[in-house]
């Protein structure tokens, strides 16, 4: 009952000691802070938790980003106190000074303001300098990134390629994350960005960063073409102000100092500047037939292999295109002609080269040529068309065995040509359940656990191992278990012989004493009871090296035995507990020697 | 004394509630995290979904699907070094995830410079099958089992013969699941994925000889950090200093 209102009384206490006044503030862990690092900003709650975190209005030059709450609970003295804080990370975007306005917090219905708080953002200490002084020119981060974008001509045909480059200049910041540029098609096609070149320029008295993204652009169609701005997007690394004093002490060195620093990332997009072109329509004049969109500046060949086959024999021809130009747009002559049994070609486009081949096979033996192909194309270079020929081929068909005929593909009706499948590959989908989530600092506990599981598991082990091997023994060997059972056997003769003490039986103490520490040494030397006289026993004590005092004491016991059995009580109640802790000592000091 | 006792038991109790339960509500905002990535996705906001991803990761909540997905999101946004990172973490969780191992194999292709490495430790069949938690508790188990057998074969007087082979066989099967477990403990210890593209060089500064170029996605193990810069080695055993922040480990 009493411990029952204990516990009411201390969970009372600790019910109306939480009851305190509420209080807001907020904190800025520096409020001087290195352009190109990050302060922490806190807004602290006492006495609440379980609280929705306040939404920042947006900071002129301050990037914010919410990084999470803490709550810290207390009890001092049977006093419970609660805490919740709410951390944010600012990432100021120009120097100067700046100010966090007051920011309301919603604690439970009641709203509190949180005072304002000034940061003073200044130019970082290692800011290396530009070429003349220019870095205290540039005061924010937009003035520090560039995006630049031009083409090599700005009059062109449609369908010509283009080159198209774009540069983004990067002057004292770190960047991470790059993207590839990203821009919107009207009017033109765009070919993959290669991998950008990195490599260093002075513009405007400043050193840059830049990062060179490269591609070839066609226009589709004559006329105006505006292309839109190339969106590039990546993540500012931030250097995180430590907690510690920047005037100096113990973690102030370079090795605290790197320890201790942290990065916070910032997405950032980069805009370049638009651009125009014009581009020219193809001329109808002398326009071929044939012309299938080729423009640019372009070598053909082509062969065919072999030449000297049966009817039903396969032919191999191959076309080559190489040079400047839409490759993908190009579309390389297909043959077809009488007398050939023709298979669908297999194109190749690999980049700045297309391959064709094709897959004829003679019917007719009277053929005696494979007829020219044909590439049409507009050359940029003269602004006219131009036709290569290939061709003809010289071919002779000889008739075919006999039988051969239906072994030719394509003529066995039971034959398939088999093409080979292509797959496209692209990652798995995303899962649409968490699973079980785990706290991730669970991980170095279970470590831990798991060690500690093993070596409690060993001893066990070795303890069960030991106990078996010591049973085993006690069985299998009677004179180590005498031996085993002498110290016990030794302990209840004591025990007896303290009984016949406080019953004053002289006789019988004397009786049981002698009887048991002869029993005693019996076991413990491995010898019969019936031959271990005062002299054997003598001997053993000595070769255990005992003390002659114990020997003396031990021999006196077993006359003073002797005599109690015959002659009555020598030496009274004094005399029997004296012997008694004789016998007790000798027997501990043998037990201990036998170990 | 038995009082205190009982207001210790209380207060320890008392303790152990509230944990439990600030974790449940933890659990929960993790929970809306993940479908509101999943949405994201979904929509094709692929930065929105790393980022509520990343969210679920700072509240110290993890699960291979989320490492799964923030690897998918990373992929999807063409940060190739993040995407092999995450899929690298959601592997260690959920080997035997066929998903995750697809995906992986698929990112790994996008490395420049790819050279597939093929694993030749003795153990590479079970690190594949099992997590490093998984054969921690296979090793436990084998050796509860070694143990119970052996003991429990010389109480009911088994013949030693027998004893002698059941045991040895146990011990052996117990050596090889344990030394896989440590193996995998030592794999796991520097294994970074370069999350950026890096250069290499010498000694560790920004001044230093170039030594080679290390590409997003390359994976590769940390053996020093010193002032902002990480010591690390490449599969095919070249090593030099890189920026620290570019390197992350699994």
């Amino acid at each position: 009952m009493r411990k029952s209102v204990m516990i009411m009384l201390f969970a009372l206490m600790l019910s109306t000691a939480q009851a305190t006044d509420i209080t807001v503030k907020a904190t800025v862990k520096s409020a001087r802070i290195a352009f190109g690092s990050v302060v922490s900003y806190t807004i602290t709650v006492n006495g609440a938790q379980d609280l929705q975190p306040p939404a920042l209005p947006p900071i002129d030059g301050l990037d914010v980003r919410y990084s999470g709450p803490a709550t810290h609970v207390a009890v001092i003295n049977g006093v419970y106190s609660v805490e919740q804080s709410f951390n944010y990370v600012l990432i100021p975007l120009k120097k100067g000074s700046l100010t966090i306005p007051p920011v309301e917090v919603d604690v439970k219905g009641q709203k509190f303001t949180t005072e304002a708080v000034a940061v003073d953002v200044v130019t970082a200490v290692d800011e290396t300098p530009s070429v003349n002084g220019g870095g205290d020119k540039v005061q924010d981060i937009e003035s520090r990134l560039k995006v630049l974008m031009a083409v090599s001509k700005a009059r062109v045909y449609a369908g010509e390629s283009v080159p198209l480059t774009i540069r983004l200049y990067v002057n004292q910041l770190s960047l991470q994350e790059l993207s590839f540029p990203e821009i919107t098609h009207d009017g033109f096609r765009l070919e993959s960005f290669s991998e950008p070149k990195q490599f260093q320029e002075a513009m405007d008295g400043i050193n840059w960063q830049v990062i060179e993204f490269s591609t070839l652009l066609y226009p589709t169609r004559a006329g105006g073409i505006k292309i839109s701005p190339a969106v590039l997007r990546g993540s500012l690394l931030f250097k995180a102000e430590s907690s510690k004093d920047t005037s100096g002490g113990l973690f102030d060195d370079g090795f605290f100092g790197n320890f201790f620093t942290s990065y916070q990332k910032r997405p950032v997009t980069m805009t370049s500047n638009a651009v125009t072109l014009d581009a020219l329509p193809l001329p109808e004049e002398g326009k071929p037939a044939d012309f299938s969109g080729a423009v640019g500046e372009f070598e053909f060949t082509a062969e065919a292999a072999p030449l000297k086959v049966k009817a039903g024999d396969p032919v191999t021809l191959r076309m080559q295109l190489t040079g400047v130009g839409s490759m993908k747009a190009v579309t390389l002559p297909v043959f077809k002609a009488d007398g050939f049994k023709v298979y669908d070609p297999q194109i190749k486009d690999e980049g700045a080269r297309k391959s064709l081949e094709q897959v004829l096979i003679p019917t007719d033996v009277k053929l005696s040529a494979i007829p020219p192909v044909k590439f049409t194309y507009f050359d940029v270079k003269s602004g006219a068309y131009r036709m290569i020929e290939r061709g003809p081929f010289p071919l002779q068909v000889a008739p075919a065995s006999k039988g051969d005929e239906f072994q030719a593909v394509g003529f066995s009706r039971s034959a398939e040509v088999s093409v080979p499948e292509t797959f496209g590959r692209d990652i798995v989908f995303i899962k649409d359940h968490p699973g079980r989530l785990e706290k991730r600092a669970d991980a170095p506990l279970w470590q831990m656990a798991f060690y500690v599981i093993l070596a409690l598991y060993l001893q066990a082990w070795g303890a069960f191992l030991v106990i078996y091997l010591r049973r085993r023994r006690l069985m299998n060997d009677p004179r180590f278990a005498r031996q085993a059972a002498a110290a016990r056997e030794a302990r209840a003769v004591f025990k007896a012989a303290r009984e016949h003490l406080a019953d004053g039986n002289t006789k019988g103490f004397y009786e049981v004493l002698e009887n048991g520490l002869r029993d005693y040494f019996s076991s413990r030397c491995g010898l019969p009871s019936g031959n271990l006289d005062i002299l054997s026993v003598e001997e053993v004590l000595r070769a255990a090296q005992l003390d002659e005092k114990y020997i003396l004491r031990l021999k006196d016991i077993y006359k003073v035995a002797e005599h109690a059995r015959f002659a009555g009580m020598p030496g009274g109640v004094e005399g029997m507990q004296s012997h008694l802790a004789d016998a007790e000592d000798i027997v501990r000091l043998v037990e201990r020697r036998s170990r | 004394m038995k009082l205190w006792r009982m207001l210790l038991l209380f207060l320890v109790v008392m303790f152990m509630g509230l944990s439990v339960a600030r974790a449940d509500a933890g659990r929960a905002e993790a929970e809306k995290f993940f479908i509101n990535a999943v949405k994201a996705y979904h929509e094709a906001h692929y930065t929105d979904a790393v980022a509520l991803n990343e969210a679920i990761l700072a509240q110290g909540f993890s699960s291979p699907a989320v490492y799964y997905n923030l690897g998918n999101a990373a992929f999807k946004s063409r940060r190739i070094g993040k995407a092999i990172l995450n899929y690298l973490r959601a592997r260690s969780l959920a080997p035997r995830d066929s998903d995750i191992r697809a995906n992986l194999s698929f990112a790994r292709t996008m490395v420049e410079n790819y050279a597939p490495v093929r694993s030749v430790s003795a153990f590479a069949p079970l690190e594949r099958l099992f997590s490093g938690n998984e054969l921690q508790w296979l090793a436990l188990s084998l050796l509860a089992l070694t143990g119970i057998f052996f003991l429990g074969s010389l109480y009911a007087g088994f013949p030693q013969k027998r004893v002698v082979q059941g045991t040895v066989l146990l011990v052996l099967v117990t050596g090889y699941f344990s030394a896989a477990s440590f193996a995998h403990t030592l794999d796991q210890i520097g294994a970074s994925v370069c999350v950026g593209k890096a250069e290499a060089r010498f000694e560790p500064n920004a001044q230093a000889t170039l030594y080679f170029n290390v590409p997003e996605g390359t994976e590769v193990r940390i053996h020093r950090e010193k002032d902002g810069w990480a010591k690390i080695e490449r599969s095919d055993g070249k090593s030099g200093w890189i920026m620290s922040v570019l390197a992350e480990k699994i």
